[in-house]
């Protein structure tokens, strides 16, 4: 990207540079913590508990049931469902959270309006909705994109809104000065200096969003990773449980850094001086 | 020549929250600007001139008296009258190219239109070359200039100016100050140039750039007096030296200097 080639370029990299400069060390170290925490765990835990595939199991259990879950066509398609799931129900909250949260921002009649209401349903667990999501939807992939969209739904909306309050008056001063009707001013001011914060609700509630699936499927669906652990479980292979854990927390944060980049590369000029 | 924009008995309250009490921004204020006159107004700090500023550009509106442009009444913002902020006020999502094409965007002109006005705009500010560079990435000076293309660009007939260079370091300042006496067209025939109301704490600036000083009250704002600058156009930086030049400095220092205590007492 060119705004990254000239950011390249800049004096005032010292600190960035600085942190590239230790990057390979930190890499080992974190490499090697991981490695100790994996030792301590397969030393330790034997001495102190029952252990074994089908109860407790050791790093090696895991490492094992891996060579055969991830043969498994069955471990495949969960992970396509519960990743389709999350994405399709992180879009129709923020195809619906945004605009709202951008009105919110934007219109103080409006948000003393609807304030109360997303207040009070905020606080609310998608876990709470579960009963209500299967009785309507069924076990299936509707539930679990209803249930996922209502965890990704508020942190956009309240970021959003954030967003639109945070940006600094003056900007709207100086485009209303150089002529700007509703639309520009709502596409090129209000959203466009909104936009640190609706990626950065995005991102929490990306994460939400990926919490909120494997719960849900765990009690309302009929496939995906939360729905894996529970038939691990059942067969008590405890090292395929492991296993589905571990992927679901590599795919989190996989999500995570997606969202991340998507951020350096929309708003390259976020957290630099304000002007 | 005919008053391009009249103030006319405008007074401008500030309702006060909770510990403050009302503020009284501008009492009675009454001024006529000349077309293509640059007119520099200085006062205390907190003495209503950017209210003034603000009132004129259309973004807030006057509790009494009218403010009137071309003899019509000033209702709203309009990119007839530019303004120029302190702070700048780049946008710091769009890059300096975007920024410059806002008000043409605004215009509705046509994408390749609007490129090669801002090309136009940003050679005649030096900021060739930084097209591509979001704000951030720009000095102080360099974003100010951009700021100035942006204004430019959209042709106003007015600019107002709310402390463009208080920012800045006193030396890019002097500079600055050139440049802009040079873009509003100081060299060229006086029917050629845009009205500018510059607003200012300091007074070499006010000497070195205006037609006319207005000086303010402390508040609530009025106009103490309004004192007409000699000097010879162009101005150059050696008459920063001349006696004509201090003169001038020391007598509106007299006449500031009152308020100006007054000011740091409340």
């Amino acid at each position: 990207m060119q705004s990254g080639d000239v950011a390249r370029k800049l004096p005032f990299r010292a600190w960035p540079a600085a942190v590239g400069a230790r990057a390979p060390l930190e890499a080992l170290q974190r490499v090697m913590f991981v490695a100790v925490a994996l030792g301590a765990w397969q030393w330790l835990a034997p001495r102190l508990v029952r252990t074994g595939p089908d109860f407790f199991p050791l790093p090696s259990d895991v490492l094992h049931g891996f060579a055969t879950l991830l043969t498994t066509a069955e471990f495949w398609t969960s992970v396509v469902s519960s990743v389709g799931r999350v994405l399709a129900g992180f879009a129709v909250a923020t195809l619906a959270g945004v605009p709202l949260g951008v009105l919110i921002g934007a219109s103080p009649r409006f948000e003393a309006l609807v304030d109360f209401s997303v207040e009070m349903l905020r606080p609310l667990p998608a876990m709470a909705w579960i009963p209500i999501a299967i009785l309507w939807f069924g076990a299936g992939d509707v539930s679990s994109v209803f249930l996922v969209s209502l965890g990704v739904f508020f942190p956009v909306v309240i970021n959003s809104a954030a967003g639109v309050k945070a940006t600094g008056r003056v900007y709207r001063k100086a485009a209303l000065t150089l002529g700007a009707g509703p639309l520009l001013m709502l596409r090129k001011v209000i959203v466009r200096g909104a936009l640190p914060y609706v990626i950065l609700g995005c991102r929490i509630g990306l994460g939400v969003g990926w919490m909120v699936i494997v719960a849900g499927e765990m009690v309302g669906a009929q496939s995906g990773l939360g729905f894996l652990i529970m038939k691990a479980r059942s067969f008590a292979r405890i090292d395929w449980v492991v296993d589905s854990m571990i992927v679901i927390g590599l795919i989190g944060l996989g999500l995570d850094a997606a969202i991340v980049r998507l951020q350096r590369w929309a708003v390259p000029w976020w957290g630099k001086e304000g002007t | 020549m005919r008053p391009k924009l009249q103030a006319r008995h405008v007074t401008k309250r500030f309702p006060g929250g909770g510990r403050t009490g009302e503020i009284l921004a501008l009492k009675d204020f009454s001024l006529d600007v000349m077309t293509a006159e640059f007119l520099v107004i200085v006062g205390p700090s907190g003495c209503g001139k950017s209210t003034f500023l603000n009132a004129v550009a259309g973004l807030e509106p006057v509790d009494e008296g009218e403010l009137l442009m071309d003899g019509r009444l000033i209702q709203r913002p309009g990119p007839e009258r530019g303004m120029c902020f302190q702070e700048f006020a780049l946008f710091p999502w769009l890059t300096v190219r975007q920024n410059v094409e806002f008000g043409l965007e605004a215009k509705g002109l046509p994408r390749a239109e609007r490129g090669r006005r801002a090309s136009e705009y940003l050679g005649l500010v030096s900021l060739s070359g930084f097209e591509e560079r979001y704000p951030y990435e720009l000095s102080g000076g360099m974003k100010q200039r951009c700021a100035l293309a942006r204004l430019l660009a959209v042709d106003p007939a007015v600019f107002l100016m709310d402390e463009p260079l208080a920012a800045l370091d006193a030396q890019t300042r002097l500079i600055l100050q050139t440049e802009i006496l040079r873009i509003w067209g100081e060299e060229r025939s006086p029917a050629t140039r845009k009205t500018v109301i510059f607003v200012t704490h300091s007074i070499d600036e006010a000497v070195f750039l205006s037609d006319r000083i207005v000086v303010m009250t402390a508040r609530p704002g009025q106009v103490k007096e309004i004192v007409p600058n000699p000097l010879p156009r162009p101005r150059e930086d050696r008459m920063r030296g001349d006696p004509a030049f201090a003169r001038l400095s020391m007598e509106i220092w007299d006449l500031v200097r009152e308020a100006a205590l007054k000011a740091i007492e409340l």
